[in-house]
């Protein structure tokens, strides 16, 4: 089992695990990587079996993820993953990174979002706690891959 | 390729000519099955090299990105990271370059890990 704190305070947890279960509903049944270039276009066959694979794998990996948000150690901090779990958690907070970026951060550019120039007081409430959730996946995500390195 | 390219002078012959040489295997071996012409390019087309690309994208943090070279391909971190480094810096990395099936298994699963990968040929 993984285990760590986040360094983050409880009231910020408390508004934003909800937030990001109800985005990783939504999420349900598409894959963020539609975007992706599939490997041999003119093939429908193999487009259609590597889309719908993905789709599968992204299924699993979110409903690994949800467990973890839907654990009520999270809301205090505490993450606890069973090993196993790892590489779902992280393609599942991937997942979660990727929607955030091409819905609720829709207006952010790439470069500030990169370099984190955001001024958060500067940003409409919808935009703000989506971009407060990219930012708490992304420090779970770094504390994980430090943990499992 | 030609199939008699082990023989250098027989290399630039009429027997090296698809076709004929059909007619020729067929005819001493009327059993025998000749690949279409389709076939045999699309063969061709599957031994050739293939790059595995990954392009910079603005979502995924450079450790994730190193980590999934690692576990993807087999790197230490040095050479993960040093991909990591192109791809950030330059905008894209190969990541790999062999045979085609190969090269979609990987891609396959760079995508699963959500990278944005693609396959090219080498030329």
């Amino acid at each position: 089992m993984i285990k760590f704190d986040l360094q983050v305070s409880l009231s910020f947890l408390e508004a934003l695990l909800p937030y990001l279960g109800k985005v990783l509903r939504e999420t349900s049944g598409r894959f963020a990587g539609e975007r992706f270039a599939l490997p041999k276009s003119g093939d429908e066959d193999l487009n259609a079996a590597w889309r719908e694979g993905l789709i599968e794998d992204g299924r699993a990996d979110r409903l690994t993820f949800s467990r973890l948000l839907g654990n009520p150690k999270l809301a205090r901090g505490q993450v606890e993953i069973p090993v196993d779990d790892v590489d779902d958690v992280l393609r599942g907070m991937t997942e979660l990174r990727i929607h955030l970026r091409e819905h609720g951060l829709k207006s952010v550019n790439d470069e500030d979002l990169e370099n984190g120039r955001i001024q958060i007081e500067s940003l409409q409430q919808n935009v703000r706690i989506a971009y407060l959730g990219y930012i708490l996946l992304a420090e779970m995500q770094e504390r994980l891959i430090q943990e499992v390195s | 390729m030609c199939l008699l390219s082990a023989f250098p002078l027989l290399e630039n012959s009429l027997l090296c000519i698809p076709s004929f040489l059909n007619l020729i295997i067929s005819s001493l071996f009327p059993e025998t099955e000749t690949l279409p012409e389709v076939d045999i390019q699309e063969q061709d087309e599957l031994l050739r090299p293939w790059k595995v690309l990954v392009v910079n994208d603005p979502v995924n943090l450079m450790s994730y990105v190193v980590m999934v070279f690692r576990k993807v391909f087999g790197y230490n971190e040095t050479q993960a990271t040093h991909h990591m480094k192109e791809v950030h810096e330059l905008g894209r990395s190969v990541l790999w370059i062999g045979e085609r099936e190969q090269a979609e298994g990987y891609v396959y699963q760079l995508h699963r890990w959500r990278l944005q990968a693609s396959l090219e040929k080498d030329d």
